[in-house]
């Protein structure tokens, strides 16, 4: 299904007015809503000098018109201010820290839909049997589980007890010496791939396995629970009981067709599972000290590193609202209803 | 919903075991919530401003059956009223986003024009942000404290509602009895809390009342993060957070308070599960029925 | 002897729903030959759409089949396995629906459902063979412009090229048996006649055993052989259908023929009949149109009656006409 020109155009123009809408709301967050901005921005234990400077730089003294102007001008100019924890640039710091939390959240995606759309399916098509009570308990009990303390539980048990899985870093750094290893992307799975560098591309795997099962826990429980909505309700349409009175196997009805039918709306509570996962990363990569951005937004929350803290929200908020349109266009292309 | 219906799903709870469950848990939750400080065994503990020097780190005995923590207190005591906290914030944070959702909802839907619009787009462009993360923004600008989480949790929660009970009112709105009570002339403010606010808040009400669990677990999340309520307040995820620096010598406890966090949302999201689905009428047909398609 | 394509034996079949268990069809007896049709009559609920599932084979998963017999060509379809079941649907007998636009999935386009149907009913594997069979089967219904239907989402085609293209696909693997459950009901009147028109062209090319099921007299007396009037789960009249027309039997039938709104009798009211159909969880003993019957006697309250022959291949079940 080709995507028109006039459909891209339109997105990209919802796509900024939602960046707007971002902007606005944590503008409101942090300039209005507090009494005095200025004690947020200038770290822990601020100095009379350093709340003066705050106050210059976020122009306070101005109308809040004009504040919000300063605002908006500085986030397109990438001026998001400095970070009180790593004294560098915020926007400098995000960035370079995201690649280590897509790469945990994609592996984490990845075994979330690889186990939940089958067990899901097979749940409706068990319906009412143990097994779909079985896949249920388990699919309810990743939307249900605490993702911190799952993740502590689980470092506490596989890595410090048993010593199975590694509980912290994203790779061993004697390896990456030994290797000679050079990140490119910052992607380590796959920089090491492509580099040929199988010993660290297996150290890091290895790595990642931990916190990404954790991180997998939601959007599995998600996805299992929503296939098995879906497809009992798809079983039960017109459409597949006169497939399967025209004569197509079984078979075929239900694993070309009715998946098909399935596909999109899952796609979509996947889309919006993203934002819950992200968030989960902030604490999982905490405890794995995982070098991303959920560690550093969570490093900067417990040290009341406010421009970082922002810089993060509206990082999420948007990376969130790109996933979410790259779903709609997803969807429109598996649902021919849906126009381009 | 009518009675008719509620009997139904009543009926379809108790013929799955998986939903009785969940019914359960959450019923016992409840009661645990009210009678919390009536029943702790170490009330002081409970309430957290004690040290107990003898007592540090115990594992689970008959006496601390959950361990006791690195002051000492009991970390069962602690986990009992800690269900009385995930209560109060259970309650209050849907409570309070049904206080501002709804109305936003109403208006939006039943007035509509240029505010029902300006209205809708700025819920949507709450919904732009992940739920919890405009949640910790709030948070961390509130600062810690028990009303505060309620309040940032209840600010990012409310547009989901005032979205459903703008879908609801729109399609109440042409119903023909509606429309019937508008040309015999009934006053619209008669109509709108007579006739489509009834019908346009139960699906919001049993909504908001299953996103309890979810509240529970939000909530207990901004407590790990450091911008939840403040210790030594027994809430259930700030006991986690209290139990990591010494999970490797006394892992009891994390432990528990974790479990009672998630049997607690599982309930919940077990009853909502089953809710959903008796109340989809074309599910409950297939519900009863066999496997066979 | 040539074996009827149909025959139907004493069918019984329940639902099983919350509110109980639902007596959907009860004893219900019929047969069609090669080349003919017979229309299942009765109001909405009366069961007969549940007959015409249960002949292909796709009941919703709380019927149960309690008793009777189902056969297709000689073979009892009701003690086939799973598999040899999927076997005889589609390519022994097919089915068209009322919703045509509900009936095909709207995710796939009409080329690759009717693909599919071909290539797994004739073992079809080649793909040029494959398309040139399906749209000549489109071709067949009279659908103008194969190729463009051939290429089209459900959503793209009106109620009438969507029941066409139905037809197509239940036709494409040459069926003895075909049944059309109310296939014109949601259709305009002028694409009604032309669905009809196709059928009856169809049925007399293919030697098709049409079972027709539908609430409009009207549109049985146009396209069939026979006719069974079937009142809440059971079959109250049976026989060709020029007798029944003419000359009804049972109360019901005759009541039905009444609310036939004709154009020479524009005085007056319409008719209807009164009371409703009842409820077939709880049913009354007796004969179960007794509360709505004009010419109710004192037994069809108690003793339900026997369907009897009266005339030769008319039968009815009306204590009027048992001895």
């Amino acid at each position: 299904m080709p995507i028109s020109r006039e459909y891209i155009i339109k997105r990209l123009i919802l796509l900024v007015v939602v960046v707007f809408g971002v902007l606005i709301i944590t503008f409101v967050i942090t300039r209005v809503i507090p009494a005095r901005p200025e004690l947020l921005w200038a770290g822990a234990h601020p100095t009379p000098e350093q709340l003066e400077k705050a106050r210059k730089e976020l122009h306070l003294d101005e109308p809040i018109y004009v504040q919000l102007y300063y605002y908006l001008a500085d986030f397109f100019r990438g001026n998001w201010g400095v970070s009180w924890r790593t004294r560098q640039p915020v926007l400098q710091d995000i960035l370079s820290a995201l690649p280590a939390t897509l790469e945990l959240v994609i592996v984490a995606f990845i075994i979330a839909i690889a186990l939940g759309v089958p067990l899901g399916a097979i749940a409706a098509l068990k319906r009412n049997t143990w097994i779909d009570h079985v896949i249920r308990i388990v699919s309810v009990l990743g939307a249900s589980v605490p993702v911190f303390w799952l993740a502590l539980i689980l470092q506490l048990v596989l890595s410090s007890w048993l010593g199975i899985l590694p509980g912290a870093k994203r790779v061993d750094e004697l390896v990456v010496y030994e290797t000679g290893f050079k990140p490119i992307t910052g992607f380590i799975l796959f920089d090491s791939l492509i580099e040929g560098n199988f010993e660290v591309f297996v150290n890091a795997l290895h790595h990642i396995i931990l916190p990404a099962i954790v991180l997998s826990f939601y959007p599995f429980g998600l996805s299992a629970r929503m296939t098995r909505a879906v497809m009992t309700e798809v079983l039960s349409e017109l459409y597949t009981r006169s497939a399967l009175a025209w004569g197509l196997p079984r078979r075929l009805v239900i694993y070309k067709y009715a998946l098909k039918n399935t596909l999109a709306p899952v796609i979509a509570s996947l889309g919006l599972s993203f934002g819950y996962t992200i968030i989960g990363a902030f604490m999982v990569e905490l405890i794995f000290v995982w070098p991303g951005i959920g560690l550093y937004a969570a490093m900067a929350l417990l040290s009341y590193d406010y421009p970082a803290i922002m810089g993060c929200v509206i990082v999420v908020a948007i990376i969130y609202t790109v996933i979410n349109m790259i779903v709609d266009v997803v969807h429109a292309i598996i649902d021919p209803r849906v126009k381009l | 919903m009518i009675p008719e219906d509620v009997k139904i799903i009543f009926r379809l709870i108790k013929s799955n075991p998986v939903s009785l469950a969940g019914l359960i848990i959450v019923a016992g939750f409840i009661i645990v919530g009210i009678i919390a400080p009536f029943i702790v065994p170490y009330p002081e503990d409970a309430w957290g401003e004690v040290y107990h020097m003898e007592r540090r780190f115990q594992p689970p005995s008959w006496e601390h059956p959950f361990g006791t923590d690195a002051m000492g207190r009991d970390v069962f005591s602690r986990v009992i009223l800690g269900a009385r906290f995930s209560l109060i914030i259970a309650v209050g944070v849907v409570g309070l986003a049904l206080i501002i959702g709804i109305p936003v909802g109403l208006v939006a839907g039943y007035v509509g024009g240029k505010l029902g619009t300006a209205l809708m787009r700025i819920t949507d462009m709450f919904l732009a942000f992940p739920p919890l993360l405009l949640a910790i923004a709030l948070a961390a600008t509130l600062g810690r404290g028990l009303v505060n989480t309620i309040i940032a949790l209840a600010i990012s929660w409310w547009p989901w509602y005032a979205r459903l009970v703008y879908v609801q009112v729109n399609s109440i709105k042409s119903l023909p009895y509606v429309d019937a009570a508008r040309i015999i002339g009934l006053h619209p403010l008669a109509i709108m809390f007579k006739h489509v606010l009834p019908n346009a808040l139960t699906p919001v009400t049993v909504q908001a009342a299953l996103d309890m669990g979810s509240a529970i677990l939000e909530a207990a999340g901004l407590s790990f993060l450091g911008v939840g309520v403040k210790p030594p307040t027994p809430e259930w995820g700030l006991l986690v957070t209290e139990g990591w620096t010494s999970i490797n010598i006394a892992w009891w406890i994390s432990l528990f308070p974790g479990l009672a966090i998630l049997i607690t949302v599982l309930g919940f999201n077990l009853l909502a599960d089953a809710v959903r689905e008796a109340g989809d009428p074309r599910l409950r047909r297939i519900l009863l029925v066999g496997r066979k398609i | 002897m040539d074996v009827k394509p149909l025959v139907v034996e004493n069918l019984t079949i329940h639902y099983y729903t919350l509110e109980g268990i639902v007596k959907a069809v009860r004893n219900v007896s019929f047969s069609v030959e090669k080349g003919e049709s017979v229309c299942l009559v009765g109001e909405s609920g009366s069961g007969k759409s549940t007959i015409g599932l249960a002949i292909v084979g796709a009941l919703p998963g709380n019927a149960r089949i309690v008793s009777g017999r189902i056969l297709v060509n000689g073979v009892d379809v009701l003690r086939l396995s799973q598999k040899e079941l999927e076997k005889i649907r589609g390519r022994e007998v097919s089915i068209i629906f009322q919703d045509p636009a509900a009936s095909f999935n709207p995710l796939f386009t009409i080329g690759q459902i009717l693909s599919d149907v071909i290539k797994y009913k004739l073992n079809v594997k080649d793909k040029n063979e494959l398309r040139k069979l399906a749209l000549s089967a489109l071709r067949m219904v009279g659908l103008p412009d194969p190729e463009r239907i051939y290429n089209s989402y459900p959503h793209e085609l009106s109620g009438g090229m969507l029941q066409r293209a139905a037809i197509a696909v239940a036709l494409s693997t040459k069926p003895s048996v075909l049944v059309a459950d109310e296939p014109t009901t949601m259709l305009d009147v002028t694409l009604q006649a032309q669905i009809l028109d196709l059928l009856q062209d169809l049925r007399r090319k293919l030697g098709l055993a049409l079972v027709f099921i539908t609430h409009n007299l009207g549109v049985a007396a146009a396209i069939c052989d026979k006719i069974l009037v079937i009142y809440a789960g059971s079959m109250v009249e049976y026989g060709p259908v020029d007798e029944v027309l003419t000359s009804p039997l049972h109360p019901y039938t005759k009541r039905l023929l009444e609310c036939v709104p004709r154009s020479s009798a524009r005085v007056g009211r319409l008719k209807y009949i009164p009371g409703s159909l009842p409820d077939l969880r709880k049913l009354p003993p007796g004969c179960v149109f007794a509360p709505r019957c004009s010419e109710v006697m004192e037994v069809c309250k108690s003793v339900e009656p026997r369907i009897v022959e009266v005339k030769p291949g008319h039968m009815v079940a009306c204590h009027k006409y048992s001895r």
